[in-house]
């Protein structure tokens, strides 16, 4: 498969993915799933991006490990201190 | 009253514990065990540093001696440090179980069970007042309440952040706008008693004290019937009863102090600092030594603003009462101290060394992004010199250097200097933000061969893990001073949102201060063990473990924030949680200390000023330590939060630290000067530092009662002496400190032309690279390229062979010499032999110029080095401090400010384009060890490298409307944009935009100019697009009224998004200049084509953002 039959297939994934998003909201869920969901979905829309588009997959492992460590990083300060205060 | 109190607990048969009586158990407990401790641990270091000097006849054949350009390595199996290692961790841990227990006595309350309700008051403070109000309603600024009744306090604010503190109860909390904390007591004794605040809350923070009486069970209850009808006017008049009677301080104009103005004025001494001749190259050069001398003079610079700082504070702590300095003044004294020493002077002092010494150590030629670098110190100058015009703007920030919100809110420091200082910080860290990716990408990729990572050198390996360090953490404090400034400049309420907004403000700040703490220390331990292991003579016991230790700390610093908020109104989960962790993180120190004492055994210990600041360093930091374990007990800290046991304490740490960096001054002197400097000097400033420092700090602890940041404090006896008397010796130590630095710059200064000529290395068995070079390097740090693979150091050239000369033959008559005078690579650099007389400069400097003229005869400065000089890093700095300057007065400042900002705006345009028009030299090496970023360039890593800090910045941001929305009430909360469709819209702009960037780099990498600049241009035409929506978007809601500063609701929107849209406008102007450039030609084939793959990912990552902003502030 040609590097750019891949990048339109993927645009096309995430085109999609982007309106199922806010259909999602539409569906009538309850809060919690719908949220569940739709935070699913931007995640599964990013791993795309930075897999295929950022190519991470053909990049060391290494760099794809540093973003995850900046990303735990974000996460345990948003969470732990989000907690702090239930 | 402490004997009272133990009556009490007799009578209820020892089942209530209040707080003071479990303070004062764990207290003596601890004072015991902690002098016990450091008695033992400093007689052990005497006693060794004494047996094992040199030139004792101890000295035994089978000690592991460095050589000079070994691999570094050894240390043994350290089994002996786990044993000691062990017995520290069990003292520690058991001390600290131990003291939970007690937490939960403290923090259960007294027991409901007692035959009386415990008698509740809900407690106010209020700038500069406390306000009490019982269940009947009535209200009033005395705090009275019966004996031997439980008393119950609720705590909170109505402006800034307070701490509630009576210090004769042992009880503290803080007040914070917006939330409820919780503490008691039981009043064992009639009398009277202080209520008083331990957070800087503003110009009465010293005069913030109420009343508070304890009284006969039978007249508190006759007074409290009576109040029933007082109650309408008790609330009225509590305000006004605020400021006490003759203790009101002036308000004062905002005009800095004389002396203050004096010492910024200083700054245009040093920023030019050579004769004419010599000037320009200073201005534009980025080669890492001189940029290291630079960083290492502007450091200096800032620790004598900061010095002066403190030394007027101690002037005016020379009585109890305020005399010297206005209380406003006092504020941003106190502030500017800590913000000048801490971002300012210790950092970068470090990173002078850092910036010197790693590239010459890692055997890389310079490091891997000269311009970057140099644009780092640029960026850094200039937020120096914005930091000290701050003063003049109105006064500079006055809320305390942990700026506590909503202190640092406009509506309680409104002056525009106080907004410079603010900004002046976010210059700073893009200053570091710039560093840290050029140090990653350096230390990662340009290690010579066979230069594992194991193999570092311990500073080499401090610096690594502190810029790591500086990586994340900064990136959590740019954001936290991103939305400061647009809350002080833009009008958002982040900060003053009863939301937690104030909890929000601690929590960003202490996630970057915690390891901070850290980024300063690294770098101080990393010459603790370089000095230990060059004057023992011995190769640090315990190596990989002490690198282990090192990396569990950095690993862990990003866990431990919440320590510093053991008092607000965070959960007991959390706290017990972060207690484990923060005695957690003490214990790897444990095991670095002993390693460092266990060097010093069978060692030749040479006493060198360089080791005698080391060994008083550990000392000092021992010191820390012990008292620092004092606060991790959650109890101890309840009590000592706000007082000068924690000034006392971190000064012990962080200056602890500093004092390892002044030896790090003195042992590379010689290899950055190629003078000797003078050794008795050299020692005197020892003895006055070791004396001033002690005399300084140490007093701090025994008066440790006195509040934090205050210049009137209460009178009391301790060890005999009134506590003014404590202070005045801390005073005289002060002096005594800085007079060792008047005897030091002395020092240094003439040595630059009277010192002794030294060659590569002037110490024994110094091993590590640098050293194997000539003092001062040559321009290219060697004369080939280095490498381990024999397992020493040697040079080569393009073909693999050896250079003739080499340190290889000296590595073999330098390592041994007795009196350590080898100077192993001067044959090889003859432009060694030149230095001491070819220096032009009349500055502290000396430049490497003459080694390089060695190897490029006749060439003039300019020409010589015309690839390797950029005058756009300056210009870029001053652009930056322009543009900045001008933001500050934004907002109130008048039409000069955003004229500045717009002009600063302009040249910083200009001097981008050109910098990236310009030709340039980047140091490749060709073989080097490159783990873990083997197969990625250098750019595309700093790329990465810069997009990780990015990471955590957005996550911050989010992070920081999770936390507020989780205050509001997560599902209360509405989302901005009534619909979601202009949201949708962009998404699919944004993610049009990504495609069509991709399709870029592959038209660049078949060669097509027309489909790189047609994708290109399409991409910034949706670009456009996005921007164009959301501007249509953001018009919309101003007409209905929906602004940045409506709530916090729009604020968290307004600003995130804008903040995101600021990165797609960037995007844009990068690649309109990529556009311009590719119609003629540019970024053409796998290579060229490499740019246009870099800003790829930074737009892929702007895309990525976006993703989570969409649902996040249109959907959910």
């Amino acid at each position: 498969m040609s590097k750019v039959k891949l990048y339109t297939i993927l645009y096309v994934v995430l085109f999609v993915l982007a309106s199922v998003q806010v259909l999602v909201e539409f569906a009538g869920l309850t809060y919690w799933t719908g949220f569940g969901l739709i935070m699913v979905l931007s995640a599964v829309k990013a791993v795309l991006v930075a897999g295929y588009y950022q190519h991470l997959v053909d990049e060391p492992r290494s760099i794809t490990y540093m973003m995850l460590a900046a990303l735990f990083v974000a996460v345990v300060l948003t969470s732990a201190s989000a907690y702090s205060i239930l | 009253m402490r004997e009272v109190i133990s009556n009490h607990v007799m009578h209820t048969g020892g089942g209530i514990r209040t707080t003071f009586e479990v303070f004062r158990e764990i207290f003596l407990v601890f004072l015991a065990l902690g002098t016990v401790v450091g008695v033992v641990v400093i007689g052990y270091m005497v006693y060794n540093v004494y047996r094992y000097r040199d030139g004792n006849g101890t000295v035994s054949g089978d000690v592991d001696r460095p050589r000079l350009g070994e691999l570094p390595g050894g240390g043994g199996s350290g089994k002996k440090l786990f044993v000691s290692f062990g017995i520290s961790a069990f003292i520690v841990v058991s001390l600290i179980g131990w003291t939970y227990g007690m937490l939960q006595d403290v923090e259960d309350g007294p027991p409901e069970a007692e035959a009386e309700e415990p008698l509740h008051v809900e407690v106010t403070g209020y700038q500069f007042g406390w306000r009490f109000e019982y269940p009947n309603g009535y209200t009033n600024t005395t705090l009275r309440v019966p004996v031997d009744r439980a008393v119950r306090l609720s705590v909170t604010s109505d402006d800034v952040f307070h701490t509630l503190g009576i210090p004769s109860q042992r009880v503290k909390t803080d007040a914070i706008p917006g939330q409820t904390t919780r503490t008691w007591f039981i009043a064992e004794e009639p009398g009277e008693f202080e209520v008083r605040c331990y957070e800087l809350c503003g110009e009465g923070h010293s005069y913030m004290v109420a009343d508070g009486v304890v009284m006969e069970r039978a007249s508190f209850q006759r007074w409290y019937a009576n109040t029933s009808a007082d109650l309408e006017r008790g609330g009225r008049r509590a305000r006004a009863a605020g400021y006490r009677a003759g203790g009101a301080p002036p308000r004062v104009d905002g005009h800095p102090h004389p002396s203050m103005t004096e010492d910024a004025h200083a700054d245009h001494g040093h920023d030019g600092l050579p004769p004419q001749s010599s000037v320009k190259r200073w201005l534009i050069t980025t080669n890492h030594k001189d940029v290291g001398i630079l960083y290492i003079v502007t450091s200096l610079f800032f620790l004598v603003f900061g010095g002066t700082l403190a030394l007027l504070m101690r002037v005016e702590l020379l009585t109890a009462t305020q005399t010297v300095i206005a209380p406003g003044a006092y504020n941003e004294a106190v502030t500017a101290h800590g913000l000048i020493m801490v971002f300012f002077f210790i950092s970068p002092f470090a990173f002078g060394f850092a910036n010197y010494v790693v590239p010459l150590q890692i055997g890389a030629e310079d490091l891997s992004f000269p311009r970057l670098n140099a644009l780092s110190y640029w960026l850094y100058l200039f937020s120096g010199l914005l930091f000290g015009a701050s003063f003049f703007l109105g006064g500079t920030f006055a809320g305390g250097g942990t700026m506590y919100a909503p202190l640092n809110m406009p509506a309680y420091t409104p002056t525009v200097g106080g907004t410079t200082a603010v900004l002046a910080l976010m210059l700073f860290v893009a200053s570091v933000t710039v560093s840290s990716v050029n140090f990653l990408t350096t230390m990662h990729r340009m290690r010579a061969e066979g230069l594992k990572m194991l193999n570092l050198p311990l500073f080499t390996w401090t610096i690594l893990l502190t810029v790591w360090m500086m990586l994340f953490a900064f990136a959590a404090l740019l954001a936290a001073l991103i939305i400061l400034s647009a809350d002080r400049i833009v009008g958002t309420v982040y900060f003053q949102a009863t939301e937690g907004g104030s909890l929000l403000w601690a929590h960003l700040f202490w996630f970057f201060g915690h390891p901070e703490v850290y980024i300063v220390f690294f770098p101080a331990l990393g010459i603790m063990a370089e000095c230990f292991q060059t004057f023992c003579g011995r190769r640090i016991v315990g190596r990989k473990w002490f690198i282990a230790a090192m990396v569990l700390v950095a690993l862990q610093s990003f866990f431990v924030w919440m320590h510093h908020m053991f008092l607000t109104s965070i959960n007991l989960p959390i706290k017990t949680l972060f207690m484990a962790t923060t005695i957690g993180i003490s214990l790897p120190f444990d095991l670095m200390v002993f390693a460092l004492i266990y060097t010093m055994v069978k060692g030749k210990i040479r006493y060198t000023t360089p080791f005698l600041f080391a060994f008083g360093a550990l000392v000092l930091f021992i010191i820390g330590g012990i008292t620092g374990v004092f606060l991790g007990a959650v109890v101890l800290d309840y009590e000592f939060r706000g007082t000068y046991w924690v000034v006392a304490h971190f000064h012990y740490v962080m200056v602890g630290g500093a004092t390892a960096l002044f030896g790090g001054l003195y042992y590379w002197y010689p290899k950055i000067t190629g003078k000797m400097y003078d050794e008795f000097l050299g020692r005197v400033h020892w003895g006055l530092y070791m004396v001033g420092f002690n005399l300084l700090y140490f007093p701090m602890f025994i008066a440790w009662e006195t509040p934090r940041r205050v210049f009137a404090y209460t009178q009391y006896r301790v060890l005999g002496m009134q506590v003014v008397t404590w202070h005045q010796l801390a005073t005289v130590g002060g002096f005594v400190l800085g007079a060792g630095f008047l005897v030091m710059f002395y020092n240094l200064f003439v040595s630059l032309f009277r010192g002794e000529e030294v060659d590569g290395n002037p110490w024994e068995y110094a091993s590590s690279a640098e050293w194997t070079v000539p003092s001062p390097p040559p321009f290219e740090n060697f004369p080939g390229l280095p490498s381990y693979a024999d397992g020493s150091l040697t040079f080569r050239d393009a073909g693999g062979g050896l250079v003739e000369g080499g340190p290889e033959s000296a590595i073999g008559s330098g390592a041994q010499q007795a009196d350590g005078g080898t100077a192993p690579g001067e044959e090889s650099a003859p432009g060694d032999a030149l230095t001491g007389d070819e220096r032009t400069d009349g500055g502290v400097t000396a430049t490497p110029d003459a080694a390089a003229d060695a190897e490029l005869p006749e060439a003039d400065d300019h020409e010589d080095h015309a690839d390797h000089a950029s005058p756009w890093p300056l210009a870029v700095g001053f652009s930056a401090f322009v543009a900045f300057l001008g933001l500050s007065g934004v907002r109130g400042g008048g039409v000069a400010y955003p004229a500045l900002t717009l002009i600063g705006l302009g040249l910083g345009a200009i001097s981008f384009v050109s910098m990236g028009l310009e030709s340039f030299h980047v140091p490749e090496m060709e073989v080097a060890e490159r783990w873990p970023f083997e197969g990625v360039e250098n750019g595309k890593l700093g790329m990465w490298i810069f997009l990780a800090s990015d990471v955590v910045l957005f996550g911050a941001l989010i992070g920081s409307y999770a936390f507020i929305r989780v205050a509001y009430g997560w599902t209360s909360w509405h989302v901005v944009p009534h619909d979601p469709i202009p949201g949708l819209i962009n998404t699919y702009l944004l993610l049009t935009s990504s495609f069509t960037v991709v399709l870029a780099l592959v038209a660049a990498e078949r060669g097509s100019t027309r489909g790189l600049v047609g994708s290109l241009g399409i991409t910034v035409l949706f670009g456009i697009g996005f921007l164009y929506n959301k501007a249509v978007e953001w018009e919309e809601l101003f007409h209905e009224g929906v602004t940045v500063g409506s709530g916090v609701e729009a604020s968290t929107f307004f600003l995130t998004t804008g903040l995101h849209a600021a990165h797609v406008i960037i995007g844009l102007l990068i690649a309109l200049f990529m556009i311009a450039r590719a119609t003629r030609g540019a970024y053409l084939g796998e290579e060229g084509s490499a740019p246009v793959e870099y800003f790829g990912l930074y737009w892929h990552f702007v895309d990525i953002v976006w993703l989570f902003l969409f649902p996040l502030f249109y959907i959910l």
